[in-house]
């Protein structure tokens, strides 16, 4: 009962910010984002909107409102930013996550619902980018749970960096199912492949967790990064397939994230380190750390 | 009231004797003088500097602290100073971009006419494009039903300057997200191959629907289509009875053959816009390639063992060996025959490549040096990636990179690449869309490389309009004073850097006329040095043009033509250096010739007459050069006798340095030294086996540190050093510890590093020196300075005088043969300390003779190149020098020169003049011969001037006795 009156007070609220935006003949189109668009509210839930504006406008690009004792949080645009924005914004993006949700509250041009539409059909470029970054966190974080519990015999670190592994893990199985990330990742990785997170995830919500279940993990994890390596790893490796080295390798990653970890590769057995001279002012005879394909390959 | 004259009392700067000097305001005074005499001082140093500070005294109070450390004049008063302008020979900048359009405001002037009376023309049916605004598009589009929707696209053009991934993530960084191939549809966020032959793309700017007016965000979506896609916009009109796709010219463009013009405004013709600027060159016209010849060290030597210079492809380096021989076993040429007999198909592969192909590495049999491990392995299949071809990928990652090349980089592009026309504008600058708006039927690029004369004719032909006629009137104003000043042969997209000292200073004057200043001072340094005689009227006529505006003009002048149609003349001397500082005569031209004092009133009568030498029409052994066609030669054939004077003459851009330094001298270099150059173009040359060495002395800088000195360059340093040294006691720590006396080591002043000044930046002036306070300019310190060789300390004998030093230096034949020379060469008043940056064209060219001739003195079979070797020269200072040309010869040694001074010419034993004109009116031999056979008979500008020269002298004369002794000595 009384999350129907909440629900009742946030949707009045709402519906008052909207007309008065309507009236405006600058705003050509409102969305409702955050929890009051997709998800349940409660006491401390916020109203967002994000409002497009024609050109022209130069005020603040963020305003917090008090409207009927709520808190309303506007992200304003302008027609020609926002279609800007939309164009390079990258999907680990918090407002893009925010916008894959949006609920529409009126649009005065079609177009920018057509382009909305769009811009979260994820290409295949830049699905292969995000899954080199998030297979590189993977590995980053596998990397620090092994050595807590083969080296240090840290039971506790180790088990710290499971589930940012699991996240990452996610992530690749949203983006294999060409589908964009949401906000709760693992969750929605799970409905792509339950299997492997109840393997690697689940375990640590089910009693006592133990070195072996913490093996077992890890493992697994290692496993299912090897499996994937050919595929995420493809433009990596087709270059090495023909140049033998990645002396001049060049793959342009989004700034923000992790580079691409050749380590994972010499890790594999589908390269190995080797030194290329370079000079350095303050040190003799210094190699450079380069990668080329592997002898047994 | 203004002052009618300016008035210097009691100058004594430098060697100045407490002259009084009157300078008429209005007029035109020559200081003459034999060099060294103190010309210079009195203008440059009392009397600019003296404006200048006061200048700066006025404008900057904040200064003042700084100006008091400026040094200044020795002068009793100075009074009725107006403002200064100096006109010295100086270098042009070397930027590209500075042409003779953007210095003297023609180009811009021209531009502004195309935008008013161009006219856009498809090249494809001949029709005018029409004018079509954003506006008006605006319009059209509000004018379609409701509902239509719009999608906005521009074209893309693949530019060559990176691969086409990089090319469409950097558009998708932009913000775009499609793009249209030949009509398909693709998205940039997927993984697209765009064929190799696309040379355009459409990229999608945005979609928007019609209801109404335009919002601003739809007016900016087509306003950034037009800016993207240089104007061009194409339209897709969606729904009902609004189907089919619409191309848009903002402003001008052919809609049925796709040709656009762009804007029509006079920054459109500006290709320092880049957005008008060819995308290849980014507007300054070349491109720097590496040409084969230059990376080739030595074209004898096989490929084994490296003809290679070696910081280009060194072949002790393993792989580089090893990738070489694999190239050579693999293309079947042999890796023991000598470069120059490989065929030009193995030339071609090792200069540019094996492309994709590739060839398995191994090693040559009985070579057993390791390869490193993190290079290929024996066996792999690797491709050679061409030695020219890795400069030029070198030099294009140097360009991409954010920091500054460094001095390696650039001595290493500088060595191996040099500039060609760009193969995209073909050296317009412009794009090719430019072409399209034409005035009269020429484009702004042809219009820009028509000569001034042509050019004013063609502007006779434009039909102007009341608009226009402003513009046309500053033009014709302009060209008639380039004509006036003899530079009508030059075009407006002339890069400055290319022009002699003589047509870059005389531009500056024409510049100083077109600003119409008025109530000024301008001092200008030798304005007919580097002129043919014919052009000295020309110089005259300009400063006729300065005063008529008000002005007053000082100039420093040897040539007795100049100094007879001054106004006012102050001679100075009677000597340089200590023996000149004096006013030994002073009046109009007329007083100094009725003056007995006055040395140049005795030239003005024709006096001082020179021998000339006798030359032969037959000699002995010459070189001959066939077929000359480089720059504007027109496959000249030129027969240059050797052991004697030869003279190259002929108007300036008629093509003698050209033949002597272009084509002679480098091709000496590349035939017979098998240096790395590239010569101007020729079909033979015979002769070069009775040369053993070609020396070039130009008017460059000898190259060196800044903080070289004439003492240092003669290698005259080490030995007084070395005397400073050793006339200490024995105990002294100074003894034989020459390092001491050098102000840039051991014994420099520690506050201002041995220089003397200290540099300070001061509004107005940038980088000033100013007097060192701690050693007061004296460049060392106190105890070196107390070390004493015959009474002088090290500082005092850097400051004599070469004329001083000859006396002082008596008891060391050594270094007394080597200033004596310099003396010889009228260079005694210069200074043994005197920093070269200092030096005048004349001077360093006279300095690089003395240090060639100490050089190879017992040489013989040498072949000495002149640039102009009077440039700066008294005429007894010439007299000098001829004679040591002719020592030269007697030596067993050949001389030839480019001149324009008549005394030099008739000094010669022969003559070779180009002509008739200057730049395409030139390249062509017009005489061949002795200065007599010249006068007699040759039709020439050259032979008129001479002939006139002489006449003058004759009648100037007594009964022509100059001219008959002149003929005697033929």
């Amino acid at each position: 009962m009384e999350e129907q009156r909440l629900r009742e007070r946030f949707d009045g609220t709402i519906e008052k910010m909207s007309a008065a935006l309507w009236e405006s003949k600058l705003c050509i189109a409102a969305y409702l984002l955050g929890s009051a668009s997709h998800d349940q509210i409660w006491e401390w839930s916020d109203i967002q909107i994000a409002v497009i504006l024609d050109d022209g406008y130069k005020g603040k690009r963020y305003y917090t409102l008090l409207e009927e004792g709520m808190y309303v949080a506007l992200n304003v645009y302008t027609l020609t930013a926002f279609k800007e924005w939309i164009g390079v914004v990258h999907a680990d993006d918090f407002m893009w996550k925010a916008f894959s949700k949006r609920t529409v509250l009126f649009s005065k041009d079609p177009i920018l619902d057509e382009l909305l539409d769009e811009a979260f059909i994820i290409g295949r470029a830049d699905r292969q980018k995000e899954m080199l970054l998030a297979f590189s966190g993977a590995v980053y974080y596998l990397n620090k749970a092994e050595k807590n519990l083969y080296v240090k015999k840290n039971l506790e670190n180790a088990v710290y960096f499971i589930p940012q592994i699991a996240e990452n893990i996610a992530l690749i199985e949203i983006f294999l199912n060409q589908q964009i990330p949401e906000r709760e990742v693992i969750a929605q990785g799970r409905r792509y492949n339950p299997e492997v997170f109840a393997i690697i995830y689940d375990p640590l919500f089910r009693g006592n967790v133990d070195v072996e279940t913490v093996k077992g993990i890890l493992a697994y994890c290692a496993g299912y990064l090897e499996q994937h390596t050919g595929t995420i790893y493809q433009p990596v490796i087709a270059y090495l397939e023909e140049h033998g080295d990645l002396e001049y390798f060049k793959y342009e990653t989004r700034p923000h994230g992790f580079g691409i970890n050749y380590e994972w590769l010499v890790r594999c057995g589908i390269a190995e380190r080797y030194g290329i001279p370079e000079k350095i002012p303050f040190l003799k005879q210094t190699e450079k750390l380069g990668y080329r394909k592997a002898e047994k390959t | 009231m203004m002052p009618d004259a300016m008035r210097l009392t009691q100058v004594s700067e430098n060697n100045l004797k407490q002259i009084d000097v009157e300078i008429p305001y209005g007029k035109h005074t020559v200081i003459a003088g034999v060099s060294g005499s103190g010309k210079s001082t009195l203008a440059y140093d009392v009397i600019y500097a003296t404006a200048q500070r006061k200048l700066l005294d006025c404008i900057s109070e904040r200064d003042s602290p700084f100006l008091k450390k400026m040094k200044q004049p020795k002068a009793g008063s100075i009074e009725g100073l107006s403002t200064v302008i100096s006109l010295k020979q100086i270098k042009p900048n070397h930027n590209p971009r500075s042409t003779i359009g953007t210095y003297t405001s023609i180009g811009s002037y021209m531009r502004n006419l195309m935008a008013l009376l161009g006219q856009c023309r498809c090249l494809c049916c001949d029709r005018s494009f029409p004018p079509c605004g954003l506006p008006a598009l605006v319009k059209d589009l509000e004018a379609l039903e409701p509902h239509t929707t719009i999608e906005v696209r521009f074209p893309y053009f693949f530019t060559g300057q990176s691969d086409r991934e990089q090319q469409m993530e950097a558009l998708r960084r932009r913000g775009y997200r499609d793009i249209e191939v030949n009509g398909e549809r693709m998205r940039l966020r997927d993984l697209i191959q765009v064929d190799e032959n696309v040379e355009c793309i459409m990229v999608v700017e945005g979609r928007f629907q019609i209801n109404g007016r335009l919002k601003k965000s739809d007016v900016n979506c087509l306003k950034s289509a037009g800016r993207h896609g240089d104007k061009y916009i194409s339209i897709e009109l969606r729904g009902e009875n609004a189907g089919g796709i619409r191309s848009f010219y903002q402003k001008y463009g052919c809609q049925e053959h796709h040709v656009i013009a762009m804007t029509m405004e006079a920054a459109d013709f500006s290709y320092n816009d880049l957005s008008c600027a060819c995308q290849e060159c980014m507007g300054s016209g070349i491109q720097k390639i590496v040409h084969p010849a230059k990376v080739i060290k030595d074209a004898r030597k096989t490929l084994r063992q490296g003809p290679f210079f070696p910081d280009v492809y060194s072949m002790s380096h393993p792989y580089s060996y090893m990738s070489l021989y694999s190239l050579a076993c693999h293309y079947h040429f042999s890796f023991d025959e000598p470069y120059e007999q490989l065929s030009e198909e193995a030339k071609d592969v090792i200069m540019y490549g094996s492309g994709e192909e590739t060839f398995l590495l191994q090693r040559p049999e009985g070579y057993d040096k390791v390869l490193p491990n993190y290079l290929a392995k024996e066996g792999k299949a690797v491709r050679f990636q061409g030695i020219l071809r890795r400069i030029e990928e070198l030099y294009r990652e140097m360009q991409n990179e954010p920091e500054t090349p460094t001095p390696a980089q650039e001595t290493f592009f500088k060595n191996y690449m040099h500039e060609i026309e760009c193969a995209s504008c073909k050296g317009t600058r412009l794009k090719k869309m430019k072409n399209y708006i034409t005035l009269n039927g020429k484009s702004y690029a042809q219009i820009g490389k028509m000569e001034f004369s042509e050019l004013s004719e063609f502007l006779g032909q434009i039909q102007g309009n009341e608009a226009s006629e402003p513009i046309m009137d500053a033009l014709r104003e302009r060209l008639e004073l380039m004509k006036e000043i003899g530079l009508e042969y030059l075009s407006f997209e002339r890069r400055i850097d290319t022009l002699s000292g003589g047509e870059y200073q005389r531009l500056r004057i024409a510049n100083q006329i077109g600003s119409g200043l008025v109530g000024l001072t301008y001092i200008i340094d030798e304005p007919t040095d580097g002129l043919h005689g014919t052009d000295h009227q020309k110089v005259r006529n300009i400063i006729r043009r300065l005063l008529q505006k008000g002005n007053t003009v000082i100039t420093i002048e040897h040539d007795c033509g100049m100094i007879s149609a001054a106004d006012h003349v102050i001679e100075l001397g009677p000597g340089a250096g200590i023996d000149g500082g004096r006013v030994i005569a002073t009046g109009t031209p007329k007083q100094l010739k009725e003056n007995p004092n006055s040395i140049i009133g005795k030239q003005l009568l024709g006096r001082t007459g020179l021998r000339t030498a006798a030359g032969a029409e037959s000699f002995a052994s010459s070189i001959k050069l066939f077929g000359v066609q480089a720059n504007n030669l027109k496959d000249a054939d030129i027969e240059i006798p050797l052991y004697q004077i030869t003279c190259f003459t002929g108007v300036s851009g008629s093509g003698k340095s050209t033949v002597v330094q272009d084509v002679l001298y480098q091709a000496f270099r590349a035939e017979v030294q098998h240096a790395c150059v590239v010569p101007g173009k020729y079909r033979k040359i015979e002769g070069f086996e009775h040369v053993r060495q070609m020396i070039l002395i130009d008017q460059s800088l000898p190259n060196g540190k800044n903080t070289s000195i004439p003492a240092t360059y003669l290698d005259l340093f080490d030995r007084i050093r070395t005397l400073f040294s050793q006339s200490v006691g024995d105990d002294h720590e100074m003894k034989d510890q020459t390092a001491y006396f050098s102000f840039h080591s051991k014994g420099g002043c520690p506050a201002c590093k041995g220089k003397g000044y200290l540099e300070q930046y001061i509004p107005y002036l940038g980088e000033t020196k100013m007097v060192c306070e701690e050693c007061k300019g004296q460049q060392y310190a106190e105890e070196v300075l107390e070390v004493k060789y015959h009474d002088r300390n090290i500082k005092q004998v850097l400051d004599m005088t070469f004329a001083e030093a000859l006396a002082f230096f008596a008891d060391q034949p050594k270094i007394r043969e080597k200033v004596k020379l310099v003396c010889d060469l009228g260079l005694g008043y210069m200074q043994l300390g005197q920093p070269f940056s200092t030096l005048s064209g004349g001077e360093a060219q006279r300095m690089k003779l003395v240090k060639e001739m100490t050089r190879c003195r017992h040489k013989k079979d040498a072949l000495f190149i002149f640039d102009e070797p009077s440039i700066g020269l008294h005429v007894k200072d010439i007299e000098r020098l001829l004679e040591v040309m002719r020592l030269i010869v007697k030596a067993g040694n050949t001389v030839v020169t480019v001149e324009h001074h008549p005394d030099v010419i008739l000094g010669a034993d022969y003559l070779i003049d180009l002509g008739p004109g200057g730049g395409r009116h030139g390249g062509e031999v017009m005489f061949t011969g002795t200065p007599s056979k010249m006068l007699e008979r040759a039709v020439s500008k050259t032979a008129d001037y001479l002939r006139e020269y002489v006449q003058g002298m004759e009648h100037s004369c007594e009964k022509g006795a100059w001219l008959s002794r002149w003929k005697s000595n033929d």
